[in-house]
């Protein structure tokens, strides 16, 4: 007892006190649910529960098997190739030129964080008028321009890039905001260090600001990956995961088939539940990467 | 959009139901959720025992004296169309001297409430649903067949088709109360524009493909045919006519789909591949904003259609869904009035009073189910309505009335099949898509669909 | 000389880039607000129109006499601050420990923790309803809020944020003889002021928006959320393009005036940090 004590008063023991709430908050909202989940994924069972049936590993040897689940995780990692990159590198690149506090830079972060701020339900429907096939005002512009007129929802081969663009235009200013804070609190010493030895601004980017700022990349390239991997509601809000099924992401089928008029509440856990082992893989290889730089 | 959230909202509605169901059912203490909600129903359980108490003495004094019963109605029209829900159950309320009071409460959550009240043994004694509810709520609803020996509605003068639509083996479950279709919109100035007859919209398909030809004029971005693939519910309206039924009972007794080999279905998908090829259909998941927009020449949608095309001052018209080669027939959904197994016998009598009042001309002519079918564009499922002046004044309802009362209501399925939703929202996006956009030959993706649509079906056999 | 030009011409193409995002930023937005004001005929007319031919209020109104907009503000309110208040503590305090404790078990604790970033909202949140359904919470402010306090990814950001403090800090404090919770709360936490703010804006947003939870947990009218009563209004069959974007702008001018407020903390937050010298 006492030396248990003991270890919570000292200096690193009392983490667990920092740590308790969160724990527990995750436990029971988060964790719990999830083993209920995958209890579930082992058996058929409908949305109301209420038959519910043993049905061993064939939720899991129809998943792969089905070529709508199959095709949903070839869309997710797509999607994924196409968003992490962008939102990662992309939006450091674009902090780093707006980290100084002058009132232009000021604007500019205002501007890129406004997306951030509306919901998706209003993103959603004016994305879907303006890039409308026949009468939206984008459309117009660009074919007024003499580029054609662009199917931006209809074309299986562009309408994920499409989806991707409104998915980084929504969030990207978060990204953005992130890394200038991070920016904005590196050391100023270690510059005036680094521009008496003759680096330019660029070099200073790479050899200061990049090293100086790695817990926050690895924050925003681990959130990000983790958030497009589970890429919903802009796919559920525009495309619905059309045409031709080129947009319909893991989560909006798993949705689709938990949800829908004759629900399928044991697949979707089942499938949700390979994503989420993917998920976890990934994470953890980055995980120990980070560690290993730390 | 609007489907899909839609969906979205039916979806989570759905869950909450089935959870609270489940919970309350399990717990069996009284949930302690909601639970202002619960006291609220059991202070009004009590004056309703209190009112029945008084009743049952009054009615040992005298028994000529009128019994007040209260009538607990629940449904879901949110919509403006409730407003004029609410102003016809006050005139009920006020003109019935059955001391009847119907209690309307008009909910958006309506399946969550349904389900948290039926597993704590309450509710509503009557409903007003979709037809296809019964696969969900079967075991609360009553039998109706008595009402037309206890009122004086005449089953006769009910449209048989839409009765048969709201029953199984017999048991009707449903009186209808609005029937939902889909209908043939046409824009007159464009019909006019291109030299066609602008009072009068295609009678047949072949007329549909041929109008469509004649109005697209690609320079003005305008086209002449609106079939929208993403549109699940367009397109089991459409594709009906054209091969009939997806599921269908067979010889034995056992469920069926007809996908493999259903020449009208390939017909159909070649009809829509050969438009959107020729630029005469849009290649687009939005028909609806382009019609309102006045780029389309025709499209097919249901009723809700109309308000916005009159807000955008659009000259169009209406008529059915032009007849194919599956011949004459509505796709309809009914919505209709149930009886749940909640109500006494004295708040059955006192429902089916309501039915009888609404379905009934009063002596000025006047009859709530003729108001409510001119004022929010539906058509009419009693032949003495439609034989109406006022009716046949409507030139609207007229145009979405098939004249034929004689002929069959289905929706995709039989209307017996459960798996209905399924058939709509899972295998019809598997059969338009991978035309349109795979350019895979119709036969060879319906035999693809036959396998999804088996499945479904094995469920339920 | 060569090298000023070089600055010169990578300071247009900064520039060039910059104002390119923010037109791609600006347009779509001001045609949503342009759109509010807008009559039906208006926004679904060809060829399309930027600015308004047609001012009218009547969207507002429709939109008014259809949902019960004060109600829903003050719910979409209370569920807001409320998460926000109690996950700015909760977050912030488990970053805290992650950053700068060494513990037993800290390894596992986090990658726990981040696994829960892993799963899908969707997947979960039925089990999830079920639990705040038996803990009796359904249809409270209670039931909206405390499931959503703690947030891995919130953490793991917090986490970020201490990371980067120098150690002398912490040191000098426990000379002074401060507290465990003293430390944070009175030496550490400040210095990540600018953190803690972009935390409570990104929580403030994401509850604010949050449209599947509250569906589910205040299923009663006079609990529903903006965001829920709006989707309501989007879903309905003949979707009323004028109505709803006044919605979307009704829904986005909270947030955008927050944020204004918060805006200048992003600056202020790093300058009185003390770290920038």
């Amino acid at each position: 007892m006492k030396k248990i004590k003991k270890i919570l008063h000292s200096a690193d023991g009392s983490a667990y006190y920092f740590i308790f709430p969160s724990i527990i908050l995750l436990l029971v909202f988060n964790v719990i649910p999830l083993v209920f989940s995958f209890v579930l994924s082992f058996c058929n069972a409908n949305m109301t529960l209420d038959h519910v049936d043993f049905a061993g590993i064939s939720n899991f040897t129809k998943a792969f098997t089905d070529s709508r689940f199959l095709n949903s995780l070839k869309v997710t990692a797509l999607f994924a190739v196409i968003e992490v990159p962008i939102q990662t590198f992309g939006a450091m690149i674009i902090a780093a030129m707006i980290n100084k506090n002058t009132a232009g830079n000021k604007f500019f972060r205002a501007v890129y964080f406004l997306p951030v701020i509306c919901s998706a339900t209003a993103i959603g429907i004016m994305w879907k008028m303006i890039l409308h096939s026949n009468v939206g005002f984008f459309t117009y512009m660009i074919q007024m321009a003499g580029m054609g007129r662009i199917n931006y929802f209809n074309d299986p081969k562009i309408t994920l890039f499409v989806v991707a663009f409104i998915s980084i235009w929504r969030s990207f200013g978060i990204s953005a905001i992130v890394y200038v804070t991070a920016i904005q609190n590196v050391s100023s010493s270690i510059y005036e260090a680094a521009e008496i030895d003759g680096a330019n601004k660029l070099q200073q980017f790479i050899n200061v600001t990049v090293p100086s700022i790695r817990p926050t990349f690895w924050y925003i390239l681990m959130t990000r990956l983790a958030g497009s991997l589970q890429i919903f509601d802009i796919v559920y809000m525009t495309t619905g995961g059309g045409p031709n099924f080129t947009t319909e992401s893991t989560v909006t089928y798993v949705y689709t088939r938990a949800f829908s008029a004759n629900s399928e509440m044991g697949y979707a856990s089942a499938m949700s539940f390979v994503l989420f082992v993917m998920i976890m893989i990934i994470t953890v290889l980055l995980y120990r990467r980070m560690n290993a730089e730390d | 959009m609007k489907k899909k959230v839609l969906s979205v909202l039916m979806s989570a509605a759905m869950v909450m139901s089935a959870l609270t169901g489940c919970g309350s059912s399990s717990s069996g203490s009284a949930a302690n959720a909601a639970e202002s909600k619960a006291e609220e129903k059991s202070e009004e359980k009590n004056e309703v025992t209190e009112s029945k108490d008084t009743e049952e003495t009054a009615t040992e004094d005298a028994a000529t004296e009128v019994k007040p019963v209260t009538v607990k109605f629940w449904n879901s029209f949110t919509g403006s169309d409730g407003d004029k829900l609410v102003e016809l159950v006050n005139k009920f309320n006020d003109e019935n001297k059955d001391g009847i009071t119907v209690e309307m409460d008009i909910s958006s959550n309506l399946d969550e409430q349904l389900s948290s009240a039926f597993a704590a043994g309450e509710g509503p004694a009557l409903l007003l649903f979709s037809s296809a509810s019964r696969f969900t709520y079967g075991d609360y609803m009553q039998s109706m067949n008595d009402i037309f020996d206890k009122t004086s509605l005449d089953k006769n003068d009910f449209i048989e088709s839409y009765v048969d639509y709201c029953s199984e083996d017999g048991e009707t479950y449903l009186i209808p109360f609005q029937i939902v279709s889909f209908y043939l919109y046409w824009n007159k100035d464009l019909f006019e524009a291109a030299g066609l007859d602008p009072e009068k919209g295609p009678q047949t398909w072949d007329e549909y493909v041929e109008y469509s030809k004649a109005i697209t004029d690609a320079s003005k971005n305008i086209y002449g045919s609106g079939l929208c693939y993403a549109y699940n519910y367009q397109m089991a309206h459409v594709i009906q006519r054209f091969g009939d039924l997806a599921v269908t009972k067979d010889d034995s007794g056992k469920w069926a789909a007809n996908f493999e080999g259903n020449t009208g279905y390939a017909k159909f998908l070649d009809m829509y591949k050969g438009l959107v090829d020729s630029g005469d259909n849009p290649l687009t998941d939005d028909t609806d904003s382009m019609m309102t927009a006045g780029q389309l020449g025709m499209t097919i949608n249901g009723p809700w259609l109309s308000s916005g095309m009159d807000t955008a001052g659009i000259n169009y018209g209406i008529t059915t869904v032009p007849t194919g080669d599956a011949g004459a027939m509505n796709s309809v959904e009914v919505l209709g009035f149930s009886v749940t197994t909640v109500a006494t016998d004295e708040e059955k009598a006192a429902a089916y009073k309501f039915i009888e009042w609404w379905n009934t001309m009063d002596a000025d002519g006047n009859c709530p189910a003729l108001t409510w079918s001119l004022e929010n564009g539906c058509p009419a499922y009693l032949k003495s309505l439609i034989e109406n002046e006022q009716y046949q004044a409507n030139a609207k309802v007229m145009a979405m009335t098939n004249k034929d009362t004689s002929v069959r209501s289905d929706f995709i399925t039989s209307s017996a099949f459960p798996g209905v939703g399924q058939i709509i929202n899972d295998v019809l996006p598997q059969i338009t898509q991978p035309v349109l956009f795979d350019g895979k030959p119709a036969e060879d993706v319906l035999k693809d669909a036959q396998t999804l649509a088996d499945d479904i079906v094995s469920k339920y056999n | 000389m060569k090298e000023k030009t070089g600055s010169i011409a990578a300071g247009i193409i900064k520039y060039f880039v910059l104002i390119c995002i923010s037109v791609l930023v600006i347009i779509p937005l001001s045609w949503l607000v342009i759109g509010a004001f807008k009559t039906e005929k208006e926004i679904l007319s060809y060829p399309p129109t930027f600015f308004t031919h047609s001012f009218t209020l009547d969207n507002f109104e429709k939109l008014k006499s259809r949902i019960d907009v004060y109600r829903y503000i003050t719910n979409s309110v209370i569920y807001a601050v409320g998460t926000t208040a109690i996950a700015v503590v909760v977050n912030s305090m488990a970053g805290y420990a992650y950053a700068r404790k060494n513990f037993k078990g800290k390894g596992f604790f986090f990658l726990f923790t981040l696994s829960t970033m892993m799963v899908p909202f969707q997947v979960v949140m039925v089990p999830m309803f079920l639990v705040v359904y038996k803990l009796g919470m359904y249809n409270t402010y209670w039931g909206l809020i405390i499931p959503r306090v703690a947030v891995a990814g919130s953490i793991f950001m917090m986490r970020a944020a201490f990371e980067g403090l120098p150690k002398e800090l912490e040191d000098a404090a426990r000379i002074d003889g401060l507290g465990e919770f003293g430390i944070f709360y009175r030496i550490m936490l400040p210095q990540v002021k600018s953190a803690v703010i972009c935390l409570v804006i990104l929580s403030i947003n994401g509850s604010w928006n949050d449209l599947l939870w509250p569906m589910l947990v205040a299923s009663d009218t006079k609990m529903r959320t903006l965001a829920n009563g709006l989707a309501l209004f989007v879903g309905q069959n003949s979707i009323q393009y004028g109505a709803s974007f006044a919605g979307a702008v009704v829904s986005i001018l909270p947030m955008l005036i927050i944020y204004l407020f918060g805006q200048k903390y992003f600056v202020e937050g790093m300058a009185s940090s003390g770290l920038k010298s």
